[in-house]
């Protein structure tokens, strides 16, 4: 009991997290008389939010390193088309299901070199050139997007193979969607890349003082440009998903993603001054967020179009609780 | 009426559990020039920020020429006459000389419109006031530091000022822009306004001084007139030891063999042909006004700077050092000039801040790091720096400046270099923990196994603890002396005047 | 002397490029210098012109607004709708007067949180923005309006005069509103330059604890700057509305990253401190220059968006590389100086 509250009290954000989590779930159990702790909306749920979630991954590593990549939306986007484009060129007519498997797995793979190219383009201008991360995606983000656009001419790319769709909507062993797998593989990943290794070390370092990281002997631009690229190999994997789910690719299917990306960073604990956030906090977020995005479905009264609105107002309303917090903690 | 323009009584200010200032007092005379004095750290900078309405004091009064306050505000304070020079001078390097002068004038005469040729005239008569000559439409980022200095002196005496404070006014000015200051501040004098002048170097408050003052440790030691009073009451009222340090004279330093040797290294901009070596057993010191090169020199071993000509040598191998990453490799280490920006990463642990350069070397056979065996070696230099922490997962904010650096020198220590160079080392620390780093370097020195260079505009620190001094000046080597062969005063002349000064 | 400082001026070679790309596109397709395509060009200036010009006070101060377009479209469709509802027939000024007070107060609400919670203004900002969009789209279910109330009709249909192209026949007509951009720009010039509220825009851009020890109101500045911006950014959108005479929630996508462009292509340093309105303005011409003759110099359309990033990026590439090679270089000439006081001494 004593080492629980010894880890809440070190870990005071994702107890708030927590606690959020729970009163969520219940407000929505009351408010939908209970139906919405049934397991076929916990599975919708599972089913939902790894996009986002594997998005929000990238988003953060690029947080914690203290800068921002506003091209996750971008890359999932291009990679999405590309890698759409490639598994309609690749696919036999009538292959059997483990060479379309072994094809999408080529995909997936050939998305996430897509990605980390794009990646390092972004991050070869924050690192080696200096522009400023926010401008630098900001930029980048236009080209990557704009090469989205020409590619396809605005239209969607439809009449993908069916094995796409069908692999995203799998659920192994009648339970667990693949999507849900795949971030639950991403979040562990990047899980080990900053707790235990020392590029991951690294990348806190540089998020809390660049120039103490560079005369600490830390190679910021190495460290930095790869930062960035995993971050596209995520959003490639998000793209890729969301094609997916939505059995076509389009230029503006990432549109929407941007601020919630953010905002989940933002509530998970990642300080948008750099050097701080946890893969654990940002499970807990994605969570929530994605329990009250479905939770919003279930009243058909509710607009789509009151989404943004909530969004907005969460992120702003988080930012005042943990500045405000934060600055409690350092008045006493 | 009274003659006091300003009294300070019983301030205190607290940050967090640091008391910064415990009820210290305050007395300046119209037309007085008075010295604040104290080492770094002592509470000279944030008095300073009281006064001029920076920060709320948490208790005691402030009474301006008659009228008492609990605490100021910016505006209040500006609006009173009072006026600072803050050490890092606070001018804009994106606006142009005229409008860097201009700007206090038209704030404090709560200007709405900026009247371009009035800004110029004012700007003309201010720097014709002080008797200088700068460009007026060049933007200040392009300027030196003292022309900086001398903008920002420019800017305070614009109006009706009454008080002037100058936060270490004269840490980057060659002795002749010290004398031209120093006629500004007497005429200043003369005109009826009061000044309060920061300052840690002895001679210059023997020299403008009428009144002194000096704080330790956030409290007040002694307040009384420049006259009368001798070095070594001086230097105990600002240290509150007696006990001198001793030469360091590396009486057994292996003059055969060397461990680190520059040869004819140029910068452009910076340096030229410096050439030194560093023998087994020897602290070498280097020291030289600010802008005169040290720092640039100091980057440049480190690889901040990629030098243009000339060679280095670690143990008589030649090496080539392009960045950081390649000092780190060839094992040179550098205890950085400013802790807060350079040293530390202020958001993350203790442990963190020591095992960021060793971090690639904490490796485990899986590629993971070895945190264990970080938080074993961070134990072990906290022990034998006595770094004074409660845990070494607390934040680095909570340690004094002088653990900070004790950590910051750890974190270089765990790399064991082969060369080391600090650059300002106890700038900001506490008297106790700066005679632990200079006993930890002496120890170090006789083990003879690495190269030691102190860089250091602390005439004190240089003296005592390098057995050979190196001289910078506007770039060049001046002059190369055994410290038992000076004393402060002198070494502060061969510092501001270079070689030719002896004759004189 | 003056040569020289020309020279060193960002607007100068923004300004070079632009005639050189207008002398060449002309060459290509001689239908640059027609009557008509400059005043197309000129009309395609109105609402980006204004919008960087509000933008540019914000990025001088050192900060970043992506919201100013979700401003403008929530004026633009509440003060529609709320015309059409109350059946107004006044003047038009009055829809004016309330886009810039809803405006201004959605930007302070910006301003506020910025000085306030000290935390990115790029997240802060696309937060609001968000809400702003929400509020559009749910509260005033909003995503056209085709038939425009009688005022705004009216200025709609209010052109200044109209030219006709000898040699291909086309016609194009001066919009009324061509006054405000002009207005807007003469007005951010005007405080930029000479009130010292401007000069304090560019001191907090340039070091806001310098600006605050001098005696700047910091918090106030940041306020002002983002409500300024919110202002411009709500007369905007109805001027959009009398310029197209419809509403739509499309009109201003992407215009956070385009007008952001323009005004870093303009001059504007993005940390702050730098840039004029006239650069910011060079910036808007050179941004539509590119994207309105994309055709007459042979590029689809449909890569209109990747030229856009390339220019940001360019843009930005080339002060962001002098930085980064003057830290890799001492620049204060140490040296120098040692031989200067020697001259002195002889």
């Amino acid at each position: 009991m004593n080492s629980i509250g010894k880890y809440l009290n070190k870990e005071s954000n994702n107890a708030r997290l927590l606690l959020m989590l729970l009163i969520t779930l219940a407000g929505l159990a009351i408010a939908t008389g209970g139906s919405f702790l049934s397991v076929n909306q916990m599975q919708l749920v599972a089913y939902l939010f790894p996009e986002m979630g594997v998005m929000s991954l990238g988003m953060m590593l690029a947080m914690i390193s203290g800068g921002i990549d506003l091209t996750v939306v971008a890359v999932a986007d291009l990679t999405g088309i590309l890698s759409c484009l490639l598994l309609k060129a690749m696919m036999p007519a009538d292959a059997s299901l483990p060479v379309q498997l072994c094809v999408l797995l080529v995909i997936l793979l050939s998305g996430m070199i897509m990605g980390g190219i794009c990646g390092a383009f972004t991050g070869t201008l924050i690192a080696r050139i200096g522009i400023p991360a926010m401008v630098a995606t900001l930029g980048a983000s236009d080209i990557i997007l704009g090469l989205a656009v020409g590619i396809t001419k605005g239209s969607s790319i439809k009449e993908l193979p069916e094995i796409l769709n069908l692999a995203v909507n799998y659920r192994i062993f009648g339970i667990l969607p693949v999507p849900t797998l795949l971030f639950a593989i991403c979040a562990g990943g990047v899980a080990f890349i900053l707790n235990k290794t020392a590029f991951g070390f690294k990348i806190y370092m540089i998020g809390s003082n660049k120039d103490a990281s560079k005369y600490s002997g830390v190679d910021n631009k190495k460290v930095l440009t790869m930062t960035y690229i995993i971050s596209g190999m995520l959003a490639s994997v998000s793209g890729i998903l969301m094609c997916g789910h939505f059995n076509s690719a389009r230029s503006d299917f990432g549109k929407s993603y941007l601020t919630p990306s953010i905002l989940i960073c933002v509530l998970a604990g990642v300080n948008p001054n750099g050097g701080k956030g946890k893969v654990s906090g940002m499970v807990l977020a994605v969570i929530i967020l994605q329990m009250l995005s479905s939770g919003f479905a279930l009243f058909q009264n509710i607009s789509d179009y009151y989404k943004n609105l909530i969004w907005g107002a969460v992120l702003i309303l988080v930012m005042i609780i943990n500045v405000v917090s934060e600055r409690r903690k350092n008045g006493k | 009426m009274s003659d006091i323009l300003l009294e300070i009584k019983e301030v205190s200010k607290h940050f967090g559990g640091v008391t910064a200032l415990d009820k210290v007092g305050l007395t300046i005379r119209k037309g007085e020039i008075h010295c604040l004095v104290g080492e770094n750290g002592c509470g000279k900078s944030t008095l300073i920020k009281i006064i001029s309405g920076f920060y709320k004091p948490d208790g005691g009064t402030i009474c301006f020429d008659g009228q008492e306050y609990s605490s100021l505000d910016i505006k209040q304070s500006i609006q009173l006459g009072i006026q600072v020079i803050y050490q890092d001078m606070s001018i804009f390097p994106n606006l142009t000389v005229a409008e860097n002068i201009a700007m206090n004038y038209e704030l404090y005469n709560r200007r709405k419109l900026v009247n371009w040729k009035n800004v110029e005239t004012i700007a003309k008569q201010a720097l014709a006031h002080i008797g200088i000559d700068i460009p007026l439409h060049e933007s200040v980022g392009s300027l030196s530091i003292a022309d900086k200095q001398l903008i920002a002196i420019a800017r305070s005496i614009l109006y009706n000022s009454r008080l002037i404070i100058m936060d270490e006014p004269t840490s980057a000015l060659t002795r002749r822009e010290v004398d031209k200051l120093f006629k500004v501040i007497r005429q200043l004098q003369k005109e009826g306004i009061s000044i309060l002048f920061v300052s840690h170097k002895l001679d210059e408050v023997f020299e403008i001084a009428d009144q002194f003052t000096v704080f330790r440790n956030g409290r007040l030691i002694v307040s009384k007139e420049a006259k009368n009073i001798t070095n070594e009451q001086f230097v105990f009222y600002m240290t509150g030891r007696n006990i001198e340090e001793e030469y360091f004279t590396a009486d057994h330093a292996d003059v055969s063999s060397s461990l680190f040797r520059v040869e004819n290294l140029c910068l452009k901009n910076g340096f030229e042909n410096i050439s030194f070596e560093i023998h087994p057993g020897e602290i070498l010191g280097i020291t030289g006004l600010l802008g005169s090169g040290r720092t640039e020199l100091a980057k440049t071993l480190f690889g901040m700077y990629t030098a243009d000509s000339g060679r280095i040598f670690i143990e008589e191998k030649e090496v080539k050092i392009k960045s950081p990453m390649d000092a780190l490799k060839l094992k040179v280490a550098y205890v950085p000039e400013d802790r807060l920006t350079e040293g530390l990463f202020l958001t993350q642990s203790i442990e963190n801040n020591m095992i960021i350069s060793n971090i690639d070397r904490l490796r485990k056979k899986k590629g993971t790091v070895d945190f264990q065996r970080g938080n074993e070696d961070s134990k072990y230099w906290v022990k034998s720096l006595g770094i004074k922490l409660h845990e070494l997962k607390d934040g680095i904010q909570t340690l004094s400046g002088g653990n900070q650096q004790k950590v910051v020198l750890g974190k270089w220590l765990e790399t064991s270099p082969k060369v080391l160079i600090l650059n300002g080392p106890t700038v900001g620390v506490d008297i106790g923990a700066k005679y632990d780093i200079h006993n930890y370097l002496r120890k170090l020195a006789e083990e003879k196994t690495m190269a030691i260079l102190l860089i250091s505009d602390d005439i004190n620190e240089i003296l005592m603890n390098c057995n050979r001094i190196l001289i910078i000046k506007s770039g060049r080597i001046t002059g190369e002396y055994k410290n038992t062969d000076l004393d402060s005063s002198r070494l502060q002349v061969l510092i501001t005047e270079g070689e030719g000064a002896e004759a004189v | 002397m003056k040569v020289k400082r020309l020279l060193k001026r960002n607007e100068f070679y923004v300004a070079l490029i632009i005639v050189v790309l207008s002398l060449l596109i002309h060459a290509k397709s001689g239908q640059f210098f027609t009557a008509n395509n400059l005043v197309d060009l000129a009309r395609s200036l109105i609402v980006p012109g204004m919008m960087a010009s509000g933008l540019f006070m914000v990025i001088a101060s050192g900060n970043i607004d992506v919201s100013f377009p979700y401003t403008a479209m929530l004026c633009m469709f509440s003060i529609t709708k709320l015309f059409q509802i109350m059946d107004y027939q006044g003047p038009v000024i009055l829809g004016f007067i309330l886009a810039a007070v809803i405006g201004a107060l959605l930007g302070a609400v910006n301003g506020v949180l910025a000085a306030w919670l000290k935390l990115p203004t790029l997240i802060i900002t696309l937060g609001t923005c968000t809400i702003y969009l929400g509020f559009t789209q749910g509260v005033l279910k909003s995503s056209v309006i085709s038939v425009l109330p009688a005022p705004l009709a009216d200025m709609a249909n209010t052109n200044l005069f109209s030219v006709r192209s000898a040699a291909t026949n086309l016609g194009s007509s001066m919009h009324i509103s061509i006054f405000l951009l002009i207005a807007t720009l003469l007005i951010v010039g005007f405080i930029m330059r000479y009130t010292m509220l401007g000069r304090g825009i560019y001191a907090v851009g340039g070091d806001p604890v310098a600006a605050e020890r001098v005696g700047f109101n910091v918090k106030a500045i940041t306020v002002f700057v983002f409500a300024f911006c919110g202002l411009v950014g709500g007369v905007t959108g109805l001027t959009q509305v009398t310029l197209s005479g419809m509403c739509q929630i499309n009109f201003f996508d992407g215009y956070e990253m385009t007008i952001i462009a323009a005004v870093v292509l303009g001059g504007a340093n993005i940390a702050g401190g730098s840039g004029s309105v006239f650069g910011t303005f060079l910036g808007v011409l050179l941004m539509k220059l590119i994207s309105n003759n994309l055709i007459l110099l042979g590029i689809p359309t449909e890569w209109s968006k990747l030229m856009t990033g390339v220019l940001i990026i360019l843009g930005v590439c080339v002060s962001a590389y002098k930085m980064v090679s003057a830290e890799r270089k001492v620049t204060s000439n140490i040296l120098k100086a040692a031989d200067g006081e020697e001259a002195a001494h002889e």
